[in-house]
């Protein structure tokens, strides 16, 4: 018998072509069956007038196996998450990966190694603004080399993070994602909101070693004056038969911890940003406009603080723009906060980026958007078995309310960030029932994605 | 290679119109005909910086083959002067499109790690840099410590010479960043030449000017008539001619290094002021 019975919804798979009502079957955590006819399991449900598709899957977030982060994931219909992006990961992404195999965790996770800040600090360079010396990269390499063997899903750099980063550096990490045939995720260098040698920089390790590139958070990097000429850029790049994807999140403003670079005096000095345009999302402050004493304060302490920095429009057009290119997907940025704390990211992307493209402006259809935000992530990242619902897959679904879908949260300063989005009726993981009607329901059906070589 | 010192990068600033590019040509002529191996670098669009070097020759700007190809084999579009000088241009942006900030550190890794400074030999690499106003994008190499040294430009005119304290300005943030100890905030190696200094008035403007940010003025030429008929012919000053041996002498003053020194640029307002009250001054 199976386990779950889904009848009589709208089905959408755009990996295996499908757009029909029919029925779907769970069991063993696998796509059993699809069916014109309603099916009978042990859990039934009728899901008349919502769409079934696959899980969303997230190719840039920050959960590292943090449970309420993960929590608000799922709540959106994220049933895979990729972590360890901008170059901050968990020390040891290997037994960190074996860890969660053995806890289980609310949705399934992939981990990247990350070098800009993780790799640097383990071979002792602690200075951002420093290229590493030979002997630091093959030490590196090393670490990297003996994570990807061990399953991590490829390497993430984050350049804002170590400006200081050389050329020879990233190569490094570019040939050996070029070997492993996995995933180099970069947020990119910008010394300047126009500067579009941050990607050429990437294009250039794609060009000479082949890998697969995946540009981060692009709306974040680029809004203030390179959307546009960035992505053709790009496409351009493709055309050339470069490997590179990107992915985008639905809000411009953007967060950051307080003690990286990006916050330090020299780059609000030099980029002209302030304090009246940043929100403390953490901590005792959170909410608060950031003031000169809340700075110096938040910087001397040891907590890590996040901060948002309020850029752009609430319905900035350059958002749906990013997102457009066949190559593009939806990305969350995610990470870990306590209930109340963080930005609206990290409970809000998937379903604004649904009710927007798709409900309101009318910019995707649903089968393209549901494309972007399940098999082409999966695609990109070589995760297999997820992103479609063809039997034998693993069954990783999201049931919703094409009419209702819509996000609730918001800033820190103007609601709750964490508040849980409407519209959502189920998510399965790996066959099981993850959430209702925005309540988990406590499974810990989540698995590793390990890679293989 | 020179001596027991390692190559030096130098940063010429200047804005443009003022000779600037004439006279680093002339320099590094002078440099080589001295028997330093000397690669001059520019970054203006009109491909303007190496006229002088290369006279008629064409030369393939790097940055757009770069942005074509991802990759870009530099030694193959470094040109050789008739007097050995090597040059490269970078070509500038796109209308419109991203910004040059990173250019010339993109440029100088393309350098190091494509082994061209230790294949040339290489003493010194000189990047020529034209600006107006000293912005955070243009003085991103000052801000990441890409050059040894920087020379500024000036004619003497208003302009020119409140582009120069921008740029000290500047360097002199970059270097106080971050520095706990009073006296050591906002130094730098940084020198001043005059060029296309019109007449003794200009002259005395910028001594004066020199005088007061405590900047070493390398040297300060009129060669007005000399660099307007270089310009027009395309050439450098041959070795027979008058001005070889002013230029022969800068690049001997060149090769002394300087110290690091404090840095004082004067505030933009008070400079104006003075500037203009001496321009009302000769006018009277």
């Amino acid at each position: 018998m199976l386990d779950i019975a889904l009848n009589n919804g709208r089905l959408i798979d755009p990996a295996a072509g499908i757009d029909k009502t029919a029925s779907i079957g769970f069991q063993n955590g696998r796509v059993k069956i699809i069916s014109d006819l309603p099916l009978n399991g042990r859990q039934v449900f009728d899901v008349r007038g919502r769409i079934v598709c696959p899980g969303f899957i997230d190719v840039h977030g920050h959960i590292d196996g943090h449970r309420y982060g993960g929590q608000l994931d799922l709540l959106q219909g994220i049933t895979t998450t990729i972590g360890g992006n901008c170059g901050f990961s968990p020390s040891h992404v290997d037994q960190f990966l074996e860890q969660q195999n053995q806890n289980g965790f609310v949705i399934n996770q992939a981990e990247l190694v990350g070098e800009s800040a993780t790799l640097r600090e383990a071979v002792g360079i602690i200075d951002p603004y420093v290229p590493a010396d030979d002997r630091s990269i093959e030490l590196m390499s090393t670490i990297a080399r003996e994570k990807l063997e061990k399953g991590a899903a490829g390497v993430s750099l984050g350049l804002d993070y170590a400006p200081g980063s050389c050329q020879k550096e990233l190569l490094a990490m570019a040939r050996l994602c070029a070997e492993y045939h996995r995933l180099l995720a970069v947020h990119t260098r910008m010394t300047t909101c126009f500067d579009l040698n941050s990607l050429y920089e990437l294009l250039n390790l794609a060009q000479e070693t082949g890998t697969r590139l995946l540009i981060s958070h692009y709306v974040y990097q680029y809004h203030a004056g390179g959307v546009r000429p960035g992505l053709e850029i790009i496409r351009k790049a493709r055309e050339a038969g470069l490997d590179v994807y990107l992915d985008s999140g639905m809000y411009v403003s953007w967060t950051t911890g307080v003690h990286t670079a990006t916050y330090d005096e020299r780059n609000l000095h030099d980029n002209e940003m302030r304090f009246e345009d940043m929100v403390v999302a953490t901590g005792e402050y959170t909410g608060c406009r950031m003031t000169r004493e809340i700075y110096e304060k938040i910087r001397a302490s040891r907590e890590e603080s996040s901060v948002i920095y309020l850029e752009g429009a609430e319905n900035d057009p350059q958002v749906w723009e990013c997102l457009m290119p066949a190559y593009a997907m939806p990305s969350t940025d995610s990470m870990e906060y306590r209930p109340g704390e963080g930005h609206p990211q990290i409970a809000g992307s998937f379903p604004r980026y649904l009710r927007q493209m798709v409900r309101e402006q009318g910019l995707l259809d649903w089968p393209e958007a549901i494309r972007k935000a399940t098999i082409l992530p999966a695609q990109t990242a070589r995760i297999r078995e997820r992103g479609s619902l063809q039997p034998g897959w693993k069954a990783d679904a999201v049931v919703f309310d094409p009419q209702s879908i819509k996000d609730n949260a918001r800033y820190p300063h103007l609601g709750r960030p964490d508040a849980v989005p409407g519209g959502i009726d189920c998510v399965f993981v790996n066959g099981r029932l993850a959430a209702d009607h925005g309540q988990c329901t406590g499974e810990t059906a989540g698995e590793v994605v390990f890679y293989t070589k | 290679m020179k001596g027991d010192k390692n190559m030096e990068r130098i940063g010429f600033w200047g804005k443009g119109c003022i000779g600037k590019s004439a006279l680093i040509a002339n320099l590094a002529t002078a440099l080589t005909r001295q028997g330093r191996h000397v690669l001059q670098v520019g970054n203006d669009c009109s491909l303007g910086s190496t006229r002088l070097l290369r006279r008629y020759a064409k030369i393939t700007p790097l940055l757009p083959v770069y942005r074509r190809e991802y990759h870009a084999d530099v030694r193959s579009l470094i040109g050789t002067s008739a007097d050995g000088v090597y040059y490269l241009e970078l070509g500038g942006n796109e209308s419109g499109i991203g910004c040059l900030s990173r250019s010339l550190e993109l440029t100088d890794q393309m350098l190091k790690d494509q082994g061209v400074d230790d294949a040339l030999k290489l003493d010194y690499i000189f990047y020529d840099s034209t600006f107006e106003d000293a912005c955070a994008g243009v003085m991103v190499p000052v801000r990441n410590k890409l050059f040894d040294r920087c020379i500024l430009f000036s004619d003497g005119t208003i302009s020119s010479l409140v582009s120069a304290n921008s740029a000290l300005g500047a360097i002199r943030h970059f270097d106080a960043e971050g520095r706990q100890e009073p006296d050591e905030k906002g130094e730098g190696r940084v020198q001043l030449i005059g060029t296309r200094v019109p007449d003794a008035a200009a002259q005395t403007i910028l001594k004066e000017y020199a005088s007061r940010a405590q900047l070493e003025l390398l040297a300060s030429f009129p060669l007005e008539e000399t660099l307007t008929r270089e310009e027009a012919q395309r050439r450098v000053v041959q070795p027979e001619e008058a001005d070889a041996e002013a230029f022969a002498e800068l690049a001997r003053r060149l090769e002394a290094q300087p110290q690091r020194r404090l840095l004082h640029p004067v505030e933009r307002p008070q400079l104006i002021d003075w500037l203009e009250a001496e321009e009302e001054a000769r006018n009277a």
